[in-house]
């Protein structure tokens, strides 16, 4: 049988083309709309609160500077507030972006790596049993999620990271420590509160100070998810293909996942621990956007912000003057946007 | 030209050592088939082969060099590789795997090569799947998705390729497809070919070489009709089997004659 000539000639057709361009345009859109919604997200942050600030007012004072009590509200509370929100927004979507990549495994979250678990445990030690030292708390609860990490990936490596050894040495790590946290807060019930509130992921009163201790993790996680978006593409292609394209399958892995852990660490170091963002944003933004990481990790980054800020001000303002943590807007107004889209999408 | 070599390797994993102390040399620009029965060690010589897995002892070479410690980059522009079942994120449309087999030849810092697209092109053309690049791999039929997995393989420019059993999940006309493709890619680029097949008619009738395996070891290799007879078929696949010359072809022939029950 010969290989029919008029198929070895053809060229993609016009049909084929438009639609391949149409798909692009589509993707480029999405994440416009994520983009909007992010910076609408940012603006209400900063315009709701006790003192409602018309968003007119917001950005002017943002852009150009201005007097007046707006001006001590947005510089000093609202604004810190919102770039913290947004930065661990991205943090944890990105987080959740690679690993769901490099463990091929839809159910991968920061927590999968023991990120939570291992700073849950180091923080509530700390808040429960040195009260005195809770001002150590950012960097107490970073060392425990990268202990975690760490432990994990000392015990799932053997030749190279696999993603099955990791899932299953991050259940083990994530139940001993999620033991321990549990013990204290027995033992402890009546110094629970505070733990609790990072147990859930709170903004409440982070400013200046968690901004720059954050700032460096995500921008150089960022650079560096993006630069690794190609080859995470390859990956999806699974370990042998990307090998024989020339990929260094381990590295790749590990070193993607240490990205992830401290995008992740960071960011639960700051605000607690919000689980739902790593898992879910990326979800959503892969159901609009498709797989393809060069757009996927930018759609996940904004989509996260959106997420957080937005979130976080309902927290605010909903029972004001009692804030809700976040995590918990989170996953109330988050789980059924979620099983919408994936209803949507299973049509 | 020997292209590809390997040296008394043994493969296998720490307590099960599958193949024992071969040695295999690959002409350049010829088709070479690896058969034997299952669990002989075929597929563990193609994936020390694609670098899958690393040799206990022994060294695999690629023209002179260790196979092992060439970089990955510079070794997938020489030699590409057709998994068996290969996965894909299941939005991929064929273009954008076939763009992927590109990724050896990019440099960090310098966007892809005006070529690139030209070659994307041909490759999709060599195999016949321009028609369908728009098309998401999940919607392809068997065939079709072979062809394209090939396309990439293509598209980077290799002098090897390696098949895991191309033809096993597709249909007899499907597959005779798929042998044709391979025979005029090695006839037409010049493309050495490795491949392991379970249809020893299709090995017959494609290779210039076969390699028997059986056991971990290699049992004969050669020519089709040195090493295609009844003695290899009762001793090798423990069934008996009658075998001539096609009067059509003039290639050996075989008939399958029955069980050998031990």
């Amino acid at each position: 049988m010969e290989i029919n000539n008029a198929d070895l000639t053809a060229v993609v057709s016009n049909e084929g083309l438009t639609k391949l361009r149409e798909r692009k345009i589509w993707r480029i859109w999405i994440t416009f709309a994520f983009l909007t919604l992010a910076l609408i997200s940012v603006t209400v942050s900063i315009s709701k609160g006790a003192m409602t600030i018309p968003w007119r007012e917001v950005w002017s004072h943002l852009l150009l500077g201005g007097e007046g009590p707006a001006r001590e509200v947005i510089w000093n509370i609202r604004f810190p507030r919102t770039l913290i929100g947004a930065m661990v927004g991205i943090n944890l979507a990105l987080a959740g972006a690679i690993l769901q990549g490099i463990m091929k495994n839809p159910l991968a979250d920061p927590q999968i790596i023991g990120v939570n678990a291992g700073a849950g445990f180091f923080a509530i030690i700390l808040l429960i049993l040195y009260p005195q030292y809770n001002h150590l708390l950012t960097p107490v609860a970073f060392a425990g999620a990268v202990l975690a990490c760490l432990i994990i990936y000392i015990l799932s490596w053997k030749d190279g990271i696999r993603p099955i050894r990791v899932i299953l040495a991050g259940v083990a790590v994530s139940a001993f420590f999620g033991a321990g946290i549990t013990g204290l807060l027995v033992f402890y019930s009546d110094r629970v509160h505070g733990a609790m509130m990072f147990m859930a992921g709170s903004l409440s009163t982070r400013s200046w100070p968690q901004f720059e201790t954050l700032l460096p993790y995500t921008v150089i996680g960022v650079v560096l998810a993006l630069c690794f978006a190609r080859k995470l593409n390859i990956l999806l292609l699974g370990d042998e293909n990307a090998r024989s394209l020339g990929l260094h399958v381990e590295w790749t892995r590990l070193l993607l996942t240490a990205v992830a852990a401290l995008l992740a660490a960071s960011a639960v170091a700051i605000v607690g621990l919000l689980g739902f963002v790593g898992l879910i944003v990326p979800h959503a933004a892969r159901l609009l956007v498709g797989n393809d990481y060069r757009i996927l990790l930018p759609a996940s980054a904004l989509l996260g912000i959106g997420v957080v800020t937005l979130s976080d001000t309902l927290a605010r303002v909903t029972f004001a003057p009692t804030e809700v943590p976040v995590g918990v807007v989170m996953a109330v107004i988050g789980a059924p946007f979620f099983l919408y889209l994936l209803r949507r999408e299973a049509r | 030209m020997t292209l590809l070599k390997l040296d008394e390797v043994t493969l296998g994993y720490r307590q099960n050592l599958i193949i024992d102390g071969m040695s295999l040399d690959v002409e350049a620009g010829k088709i070479y088939t690896i058969i034997g029965p299952n669990g002989s060690g075929k597929s563990t010589v193609l994936k020390t082969l694609s670098r899958n897995l690393k040799p206990l002892k022994g060294t695999a070479y690629l023209q002179q060099r260790n196979l092992f410690t060439i970089p990955g980059k510079e070794l997938a522009t020489r030699m590409a590789v057709l998994n068996q079942k290969p996965r894909a994120p299941e939005d991929l449309t064929v273009l954008d795997l076939v763009e992927h087999g590109r990724f050896p030849h990019r440099k960090r810092w310098r966007k892809g090569a005006a070529d690139d697209k030209k070659i994307v092109d041909w490759a999709m053309s060599q195999t016949g799947v321009s028609p369908m690049a728009e098309r998401k791999l999940d919607s392809l039929s068997g065939g079709e998705g072979q062809r394209a997995w090939l396309a990439m393989a293509l598209a980077q420019q290799p002098s090897i390729l390696l098949l895991d059993e191309p033809t096993t999940y597709l249909d007899i006309n499907h597959q005779l497809e798929m042998m044709e493709l391979v025979k005029q890619l090695n006839a037409d680029l010049g493309l050495t070919v490795v491949m392991i097949l379970h249809d020893i008619q299709h090995a017959i009738q494609y290779s210039d070489y076969i390699v028997v395996i059986k056991n971990g070891r290699i049992y004969s290799s050669g020519r089709p009709q040195q090493v295609i007879n009844e003695k290899m078929f009762e001793e090798v696949f423990t069934v008996t089997a009658a075998v001539g010359q096609s009067e059509r072809t003039g290639n050996v022939a075989f008939e399958i004659t029955g069980l050998i029950r031990r």
